[in-house]
């Protein structure tokens, strides 16, 4: 009898990377219909921009780099890159803007580094950052979350499919009567105009935290996030690094000077936190390692996000707290190596 | 230390043996210990084996030897290698490249106790052993008592043969076992478990490593798969020397999590011959470069003895010459005057 042979081990592993990208992509179905609840269907334009944008420059790198299609294409780590680029731009975007950051985040920040796994730089972030840079009046335009009391002007799908295609507006409705600043913005300006916390908070757009309907966004990715933690998709110590790094120093600053201060909720649940915390922060190939790195990493987040925030000169910097801690993540991972078994603390042996 | 851990899942040799002969394994256990001069003895067991620590517990019971300590361990794999067995019940770290003995362990499977006791007390020599017979490519998976030497389709065809589907036969366990082409090959007295499948284990295809780290995360010596893997990759021996590549003990976890299917065992056992390849060359090389040495040095040392010796014949040829030349002189004094005798 003639037997098969192959190398051990002969179990077949059970988790696979396009399921893991999936589980990604479900986690983020909730917050994506409470984004549509608040802000319009917007986002699902984005989305579909995003995705066809992304997937097309996956095809052609991988065309180009002549690999195999089915190795790239089906791990849908693109379709992720796509659908965090677009949970991040303002539900109304011109389809140009949107493309123009899913290519580059493909191209130039993945493939032109080595493709999946060898990208330095989270490439939904870099993607977004060119956009920063190259269209940066097209990131103001949040339109005012719907809510009951608010009294604003709403574009109805086909306006907002419009905008999305042309860019303009009909021409009855202005800018100003659909977009209002973001609550970290409001903040911000706030701030400088050296107005107290108190007064910019009765700005009606302001809600319990970090501003009406993004804080239930917020809820919702957290509730995405933690399905993922129970998942085992991803593990506690870089969202718990990103929320100490942001928590202790906005604690700090909030109990030293509650007047000049945002409180640490609003810090938590304004802006792209949650969503940095969970789903940005902890892709894998950019993040460190080890579990003690990946605890530096998180909090170095956190850590920048405030400083950027507070002092720096723009409204929320997760952003850049991201592509500047991937820069440090060679470093960490090299100096957070676990001791191994049966090795002395420097690396050599004692046997 | 007395393993009674399995040492693979689907392996089952050593709890039988265990459930049945545990009264062997205890005087078994007894002998080494007097030959050891040792004063504690653990008998480790995974919790999940209740019938091997009740019999095991009942043996206990009648012999009644205070230093023997049954010790339940969690059904963790790979808790039956050895290294791994003596942090787990000792808390004590086998030193890199070193043996339990260098932190005053040593390590013997319950089978092997078992055997002393055969030998010992039944005056049987170790001819058989327990082994599993499993898989989903057998009819009957069983545990059987076999003789060393028996080959392995004779084994199977005892207990009821192959199923009509058996693709793969592997002997060992699911995590680091070998798969043979043929079933001609005898038992021998490590072969704790054959194993046959119906199918192919098929891991899909690779994809590139995400560096989710999951395969740091079970590793059971505290590797970090990933790096070796860029560096096995790299094929640069400092730095996987440095990551502790000759420190894997090949058990197979990273391969069995790893979302992208690499096949990093695999890949780690390839690295580890390269390694130990060039560790050969250079031992090689360096023990050519010796003996280049050495010749060179004795080819000085010949020419230096040559120029003495000649140095000295020249100084006793040069003591000798005055009288030499008076010599030669006087002969060719003697010569001319002969010759002018003639004339």
């Amino acid at each position: 009898m003639e037997f098969q042979r192959r190398p051990a081990p002969f179990l077949a592993p059970e988790a696979s990377v396009s399921a893991l990208m999936l589980h990604v992509l479900a986690a983020l179905v909730p917050a994506a219909i409470a984004h549509v609840w608040y802000f319009g269907p917007g986002l699902l334009f984005n989305l579909l921009v995003s995705t066809v944008f992304a997937a097309a420059g996956e095809a052609l790198m991988i065309s180009l780099r002549s690999r195999e299609p089915e190795t790239g294409l089906t791990d849908y780590s693109a379709l992720v890159t796509a659908a965090l680029l677009a949970f991040a731009l303002p539900s109304l975007t011109p389809w140009w803007v949107t493309a123009t950051g899913a290519l580059f985040a493909v191209i130039v920040a993945k493939h032109l580094y080595g493709g999946l796994g060898f990208n330095i730089f989270n490439p939904a972030m870099a993607g977004y950052v060119v956009i920063l840079v190259a269209f940066p009046m097209h990131l103001n335009l949040w339109v005012a979350p719907s809510m009951g009391d608010l009294d604003y002007q709403k574009l109805t799908v086909l306006q907002t499919l419009t905008f999305t295609l042309t860019g303009s507006l009909p021409d009855a409705i202005s800018f100003d009567a659909i977009s209002r600043a973001t609550p970290l913005d409001v903040m911000k300006s706030g701030l400088n105009n050296a107005r107290t916390i108190t007064e910019i908070r009765a700005v009606p757009i302001m809600g319990d935290f970090g501003g009406r309907g993004w804080e239930w966004i917020g809820n919702f990715l957290a509730f995405g996030g933690f399905w993922l933690l129970i998942k085992k998709i991803i593990r506690w110590q870089i969202p718990v690094g990103v929320g100490l790094g942001l928590l202790v120093p906005a604690t700090i600053m909030y109990m030293v000077d509650p007047g000049s201060n945002a409180s640490p909720g609003f810090h938590l649940f304004g802006g792209a936190t949650i969503l940095c915390a969970f789903f940005i922060a902890t892709d894998p190939v950019t993040a460190a390692t080890s579990p003690k790195g990946r605890l530096i990493y998180g909090i170095g987040i956190g850590l920048l996000i405030y400083s950027i925030r507070r002092w720096g000169s723009y409204s929320d910097g997760v952003a850049f707290a991201i592509l500047m801690m991937n820069m440090a993540v060679p470093a960490i991972d090299y100096f957070t190596r676990p001791h191994i078994i049966g090795h002395d603390d420097n690396g050599g042996h004692n046997g | 230390l007395l393993n009674g851990v399995e040492c693979e899942p689907y392996i089952s040799c050593d709890d039988m043996l265990m459930r049945e002969n545990a009264t062997d394994v205890v005087s078994g256990a007894q002998i080494l210990m007097h030959a050891l001069q040792v004063n504690v003895c653990f008998i480790a067991v995974e919790s999940d084996k209740p019938e091997a620590l009740r019999a095991l517990g009942e043996a206990l019971g009648v012999i009644k030897d205070s230093r023997i300590v049954l010790k339940q361990v969690p059904t963790i794999y790979p808790s039956g290698g050895e290294d791994q067995l003596v942090q787990l019940v000792t808390n004590r770290e086998v030193p890199s490249g070193g043996l339990p003995t260098d932190v005053g362990c040593l390590v013997q499977n319950v089978g092997t106790a078992a055997a002393v006791h055969d030998w010992i007390i039944g005056n049987t020599p170790l001819i058989s052993r327990v082994t599993t017979v499993t898989g989903d490519g057998v009819a009957r998976p069983i545990n059987v008592r076999a003789r060393i030497g028996t080959t392995i389709g004779e084994i199977i065809e005892t207990t009821g043969g192959y199923t009509e589907r058996a693709e793969m036969l592997i002997i060992g366990g699911p995590m680091t076992g070998k798969s043979v082409s043929t079933d001609r090959v005898p038992l021998v007295k490590a072969t704790n478990c054959v194993l046959v499948l119906s199918h192919t284990p098929s891991p899909g295809p690779e994809m590139p490593c995400i560096r989710c780290g999951d395969c740091a995360a079970v590793c059971p010596v505290q590797l970090l798969p990933q790096q070796l893997f860029w560096y096995a990759c790299a094929d640069d021996e400092v730095k996987l020397r440095e990551f502790g590549l000759m420190d894997c003990i090949e058990c197979g976890c990273c391969d069995l999590v790893c979302p992208s299917h690499i096949p990093l065992t695999a890949d780690f056992r390839v690295a580890k011959g390269r390694i130990r390849e060039l560790a050969d060359e250079k031992a090689r090389a360096a023990r050519a470069r010796q003996r280049f040495e050495a010749r060179n040095q004795r080819l000085e040392r010949e020419k230096d003895a040559r120029e003495t010796e000649l140095a000295m014949q020249k100084e006793s040829a040069k003591a000798a010459a005055p009288s030499a030349i008076a010599e030669i002189l006087k002969r060719k004094q003697k010569k001319t005057r002969k010759n002018e005798d003639d004339k």
